[in-house]
């Protein structure tokens, strides 16, 4: 059994009188340890599927088993612990908490986790060493994310889910911080998943899920994905 | 504007931040609404007062005389311009089964225009018998209606039955006077315990006094003069009573004379009345003497007859002997002639013989013969006439014996009769005499009660005559409403709330004007975009700033408009629900008030357009590109905590970042602290307001006077009314001890503030002074010593005209002299405005001794009060008891009252708390709801991310609070100071548990706040949250 299984997930938002059906029947699988590129147009339902994945919605029908537990059908107070715990959050926009420092920032995260690395580490892996005491003002756009790549980390989650983690990012910090994402994966054995409408990323994947119109249209596996180094957009 | 899809926008800016909205419109809701409510309630009570005296025509001016109201004075007063006059009646009585003492006041349907009676139940009396009683007395079991009461007769000084025809009435109703509006006040009394305890009604024909005991005046007036308690009203009223007053002074004596002549013509009828009985008594006593001499001569008169009677038998007997003897002596004549006859006519018949012998010797008859025959014969016949006389004479006699037999017989007869008639007179006399003697008893015993009765009459006379030298000049009273128990005390409690009023809406206003600005803020930071948009679309700032207006304006006037509504109905209704138990008048009269509208709709106008100005204009002068990028988020920082480490290591991390969010948004801070601060202090001042008000009764009665009882003397009481006072009080068992002190009005002179009347109180016994009452200073508990050195005087009259230690007082008394004392002391006081005076020093200053006009009496534990009122009230030495614990009671019920209104403060400053604070915790989360949806993705559970919020606002609430404490102990000081009568001082003193229940009130509103907050965080969308960017 792969460490997370998607089985005809369903998910439907009223909007008025409509029903807008934003996945539907989602099927795939994520084996322990990948970098899954989610791909797909905006609208395309793909961030539905990050939401559901992560925790912060569920979903109507179908089953998402994460290392065997369906989650599915979970309360709030089972999908904030299973947040707690399981998951690591990286943002667009980073969604640093502003009056926190970067090493706060990161401690905050990990102080809630049950099993949570030392925060200042996590900093000096992704290369944050000297502004750890710096608040995210202070900080470029590149170094948020480095921040909050370090404070999903710090968890250890299971799942290391990215919404666009590039998108707010020049080529070069973007490129940098999709290494530092991959490193993760090799460091820490995250299972990453980056959810992105930039094909480019993908060639970069494990595994690129590519999900257009509320359904998945194709499933590729990279026997070789390429070194970030050389991706290009 | 005619830019349509503006005003569209504005529109649904309206409806989709409703929470937004309705804070803006909450906040001016309770702001206008408590202004409006509180400054109506004081002209809304007054005004229901006024509509309650105009409809029961409550009199203006009441007119006494201490010689009662003779038709004269009636005249004088009907004779009055342009008023209604109404005179009746009244005696105060005891109800026998009860106690209670009554005044009745006379009835009549026809004539009762001033002061109507509101019927409560039953109806009003109609004819003799029946009575309407007080409805105060409704709920005392033994009135009930058609049930019987009856006066006391014995026992009091005035017996009732002088002046009423009958002693017991039927109960036909109760009813209310507008002479009355206090519920538990009806003045005082002579009868009973000295206090009235209510009025009764009964109709007119069961008195059966002389001259009317009151008169009711009302004049026709222009209506705003009307206005009770209006100033206008009074000054008028001021002036009828000096110019009724005025026509009365001839009156005085008048009224005196009037009396003298109706006494005068008492004794010259009761000297006639006397002359008339001396006369009888001397009449009678003649009578007596006639019916005397009228014996007497009755018994002369019988004796004289009984003497005649005698004479007259005697006589007669005589005669009718001598009549017997004569017929005897008759007889024995005629018995001899006739003898003398028969023997002649033997003589004859021998004769014969001799002739017929000598015939027959002679045989023949010779002439001679023949001669001597018929000498014979002759003879014969002369002699048988001589026998036939004697015949005859015997038969004369026998007649006459038998008529002397007649006549002895009638003799006796008549001397029996005579004798009968005598014996009657006889008896006839001694009955008189019998008579005679009886009278005689009877006028004696008589004539001694009689003359009794007469020389009580001239002593009855005498004193009359004295009496009518002692007649005084009659004294008028003028009295005007202020005379009314609870007339004026009810204008005090209005006016309280008139000045609370004053101070406490501004408070409103600025959290009101607060909370604006803090939303409006908010909102215009959310609209950077819009703004931003509509002026790279080319609006101009006018138009942009409308819709903040509109928005603002529309959320203003609508809450104020319903603030009014409510403000305007609610607050003078709680309020003066409060005093319905204090007052029987009916349901507040709710008032619309232009100028208190005007003033709360633009006052919050200017409040909410103020801020939105203040919001508006930073976001109006950036230009349109900076105003389309996002608002940089604040900059975190460190604070200042941060470099003692040995604190900023011990706090937790969710502490640090709590510490480090309050500094990092220190307006939002400041709004908090300020915000709670300003309602945590209108808690705390309403609650020290209402232990301020509600100590003062316990201070005044329980800590500074001791004493329990006030007995003003008569001064002019002789040596032993006063002995009998003094006995009578050691005979009863709850006195223990008096102090004589004299106590006279006084008028507090000074130069720059207004002039105060007070009370100068000089002690006979300045050392025992503290056993009676305690004055002390307030600040240190220090007890004061009178000294001859100079006066003590009342903390508040000190406060009032800014006396202290070694001031000089001027004070003048009634007659207008002035006396300067030098001030050593300044004490505690809470009611009236008081000059203690050594004895001695009084003396040097005013050259006379102290009249000792005042006694207060220490009582003992179980004291009877009515008891003690009876026994003494009655005295001609005292004026009047006054027992502590009523006055007590009295005001205690008043300050409970306004006990009430400060829990309307207090309701109101919680619910203003509630508003600021959910108001606050609103904005601070919709600020931050981007963080709150962070830690809230991160894994935070629900109960984190609201204390993630709470704890922030647990130290801003913490703060707030001691800020607040703070600042209601100003803002209470200040609200003492405005809302305090002139006459009072209300205790500085807020207690601890005021502070106490302060706090946790601002908690538990925090609380609730966060309650709220929770559920709703627990709800916010995180996705959308974090998505959006802007």
């Amino acid at each position: 059994m792969a460490y997370i299984e998607v089985k005809n997930e369903y998910k439907r938002y009223k909007s008025g009188e409509t029903i807008v059906v934003a996945n539907d029947g989602i099927t795939f699988e994520v084996e322990k340890g990948e970098f899954v590129v989610i791909v797909g147009p905006s609208g395309a339902g793909k961030t539905t599927v990050l939401n559901i994945l992560g925790g912060m919605d569920s979903a109507d029908e179908g089953e998402v088993i994460i290392d065997g537990t369906n989650i599915v059908g979970f309360n709030e107070k089972g999908l904030t612990t299973y947040r707690r715990n399981d998951v690591g959050f990286v943002f667009q926009n980073y969604n640093l908490i502003a009056n926190l420092t970067a090493k706060e920032n990161v401690e905050m995260a990990a102080e809630i986790s049950a099993h949570a690395l030392d925060a200042e580490t996590i900093l000096k892996e992704v290369g944050l060493e000297h502004r750890m005491d710096n608040f995210p003002a202070q900080l470029s756009g590149g170094e948020q994310q480095r921040v909050a790549i370090a404070r999903a980390l710090a968890k250890q989650p299971k799942l290391l889910l990215c919404d666009e983690p590039t998108g707010a990012l020049d080529f070069e910090t973007g490129k940098q911080v999709l290494k530092l994402l991959n490193e993760s994966k090799e460091n820490y054995g995250a299972t990453v998943i980056v959810i992105t409408h930039n094909r480019a990323i993908a060639p970069m994947a494990d595994r690129v899920i590519d999900i257009n119109n509320a359904k998945v249209r194709d499933v590729k596996l990279n026997k070789q994905p390429l070194p970030v180094a050389e991706i290009e957009w | 504007m005619n830019k349509k899809t503006l005003w569209k926008d504005t529109w649904r800016e309206i409806t989709n931040t409703k929470t937004r909205f309705l804070s803006i419109f909450a906040i001016t809701l309770l702001g206008t609404a408590f202004f409006a409510g509180i400054s109506a309630t004081g002209p809304d009570m007054l005004d229901t007062a006024r509509t309650y005296y105009a409809k029961y025509e409550l009199m203006d001016l009441r007119v006494q005389s201490s010689l009662g109201l003779a038709s004269k004075d009636e005249e004088v007063l009907a004779n009055i311009p342009d008023a209604t006059l109404q005179t009746h009646f009244t005696q105060d009585v005891i109800i026998s089964d009860t106690g209670d003492a009554v005044k009745l006041f006379s009835f009549n349907s026809s004539a009762q225009e001033i002061n109507q009676y509101s019927v409560e139940e039953g109806k009003l009396p109609t004819k003799v018998g029946e009575i309407a009683l007080d409805a105060s007395l409704e709920n005392q079991e033994n009135f009930i209606i058609g049930e019987t009461l009856s006066f006391k007769t014995e026992d009091i000084p005035e017996d009732p039955t002088e002046n009423l025809n009958y002693l017991s009435y039927e109960i036909v109703g109760f009813i209310k006077s507008p002479l009355y509006i206090e519920n538990i006040a009806r003045g005082n009394t002579q009868v009973g315990s000295g206090s009235l305890d209510g009025f009764g009604v009964i109709h007119e024909d069961n008195f059966s006094m002389d001259v009317k005991t009151e008169a009711f005046i009302q004049f026709d007036q222009p209506s705003e003069s009307q206005l009770a308690y209006s100033t206008g009203y009074e000054e008028s009223i001021e002036k009828k009573q000096a110019e009724i007053e005025k026509q009365l002074e001839p009156r005085q004596a008048g009224r005196q004379q009037e009396i003298r002549d109706e006494i005068q013509e008492e004794i010259t009828k009761g000297q006639n009345e006397l002359n008339e009985a001396k006369e009888e008594l001397e009449n009678a006593e003649k009578e007596l003497q006639d019916a005397r001499e009228e014996l007497d001569q009755g018994w002369q008169d019988y004796e004289d007859g009984m003497d005649e009677l005698e004479n007259e038998r005697d006589a007669g007997q005589t005669e009718l002997d001598q009549g017997k003897v004569q017929i005897e002596e008759n007889k024995r004549e005629l018995d001899q002639q006739e003898s003398e006859l028969n023997q002649a006519l033997a003589e004859i018949e021998s004769g014969r013989e001799e002739l017929e012998e000598t015939k027959l010797a002679l045989g023949g008859s010779t002439p001679e013969i023949q001669q001597l025959e018929e000498e014979l014969n002759a003879r014969e016949i002369s002699v048988r006439q001589g026998l036939n006389q004697i015949q005859q004479g015997k038969a004369e006699i026998l007649q006459r014996e038998q008529e002397l037999t007649n006549a002895q017989a009638q003799l006796n007869f008549e001397i029996a009769q005579a004798k009968t008639e005598l014996e009657n007179a006889r008896q006839d006399l001694e009955e008189g005499e019998q008579e005679y003697s009886e009278g005689k008893a009877e006028f004696d015993t008589e004539a001694e009660e009689a003359r009794i009765e007469i020389s009580e009459a001239e002593e009855d006379l005498e004193k009359a005559r004295e009496e009518m030298a002692d007649v005084p000049e009659a004294e008028f009273y003028v009295l005007d409403r202020t005379s009314n128990p609870g007339y004026s005390e009810f204008e005090d409690n209005s006016n309280r709330i008139a000045s609370i009023a004053q101070v406490f809406p501004v408070f409103f206003f600025l959290l009101a004007a607060l909370i604006s600005l803090t939303t409006m803020t908010r909102m215009v930071d959310e609209g950077r975009n819009h703004i931003g948009t509509l002026k790279a679309l080319g609006y101009s700032n006018g138009a942009i700033a409308t819709k903040y207006f509109v928005y603002a304006f529309v959320a203003t006037i609508m809450g104020s408009l319903i603030g009014l509504g409510i403000g305007y109905y609610l607050f003078p209704s709680v309020i003066f629900d409060a005093y319905g138990s204090l007052y029987n008048l009916p349901s507040v009269e709710i008032n619309f008030f232009l100028n208190y509208s005007l003033i709360s709709v633009f006052g919050a106008l200017l409040a909410t357009g103020g801020a939105t100005i203040v919001a508006v204009r930073v976001a109006l002068r950036a230009n349109a590109a900076t105003l389309l990028r996002p608002k940089a988020p604040k900059k975190g920082k460190r604070i200042f905590l941060e470099r003692i480490p040995f604190i900023w290591n011990h706090l937790s991390f969710t502490r640090k970042v709590a510490a480090r969010n309050l500094f990092r948004y220190k307006r939002r801070m400041l709004m908090t602290i300020f915000g709670v601060a300003g309602c945590t202090g209108l808690i705390l001042t309403g609650f020290g307001l209402s232990d301020s008000i509600s100590d003062i009764a316990d201070l005044q009665y329980g800590k500074i006077n001791q004493y329990d009882a006030i007995v003003a003397l008569n001064t002019d009481a002789t040596e032993e009314e006063l002995t009998e006072y003094e006995e009578k009080l050691n005979q009863n068992d709850s006195f223990e001890e008096k102090f004589s002190t004299y106590q006279n009005s006084i008028t507090i002179e000074n130069e720059t503030e207004t002039n105060q009347e007070g009370t100068l109180i000089v002690p006979k016994n300045p050392n025992d002074l503290s056993q009676f009452i305690s004055l002390s200073d307030i600040e240190t508990d220090e007890e004061y010593e009178l000294t001859t050195e100079g006066v003590l005087i009342s903390q508040k009259i000190a406060e009032l005209h800014g006396y202290s230690k070694g001031d000089e007082l001027t004070i003048t008394n009634a007659d207008n002299q002035a006396t300067n004392y030098q001030i050593e002391g300044i004490f505690e006081n809470y009611l009236g405005h008081l000059v203690y005076v050594h004895p001695t020093l009084y003396n040097e200053l005013n050259e006379e001794e102290p009249e000792w006009n005042t006694d207060l009496l220490l009582l003992n534990d179980n004291v009877n009060e009515d008891e003690l009122g009876e026994s003494i009230s009655s005295l001609d030495s005292i004026l009047g008891i006054t027992f502590i614990s009523m006055v007590s009671d009295v005001f205690i019920g008043t300050l409970d009252s306004l006990g009430v209104v400060t829990i309307v403060l207090i309701v109101s400053a919680a619910s203003l708390a509630f508003v600021v604070l959910y108001n606050l915790t609103n904005i601070n989360v919709s600020e931050r709801i981007r963080e709150l949806s962070t830690i809230k993705v991160l894994g935070f559970y629900d109960k984190e991310v609201t204390l993630y919020i709470y704890r922030e606002n647990l130290m801003l609430t913490l703060m707030g609070t001691v800020a607040g404490l703070g600042l209601g102990v100003l803002l209470h000081q200040y609200v003492l100071k405005t809302a305090e009568l002139d006459q009072m001082m209300f205790s500085r003193i807020i207690n601890y548990s005021s502070f106490i229940y302060s706090s946790i009130l601002t908690f538990l509103f925090s609380s609730i706040v966060m309650i709220a907050m929770h559920y709703k965080l627990k709800h916010v969308d995180m996705i959308e949250a974090l998505k959006t960017i802007d």
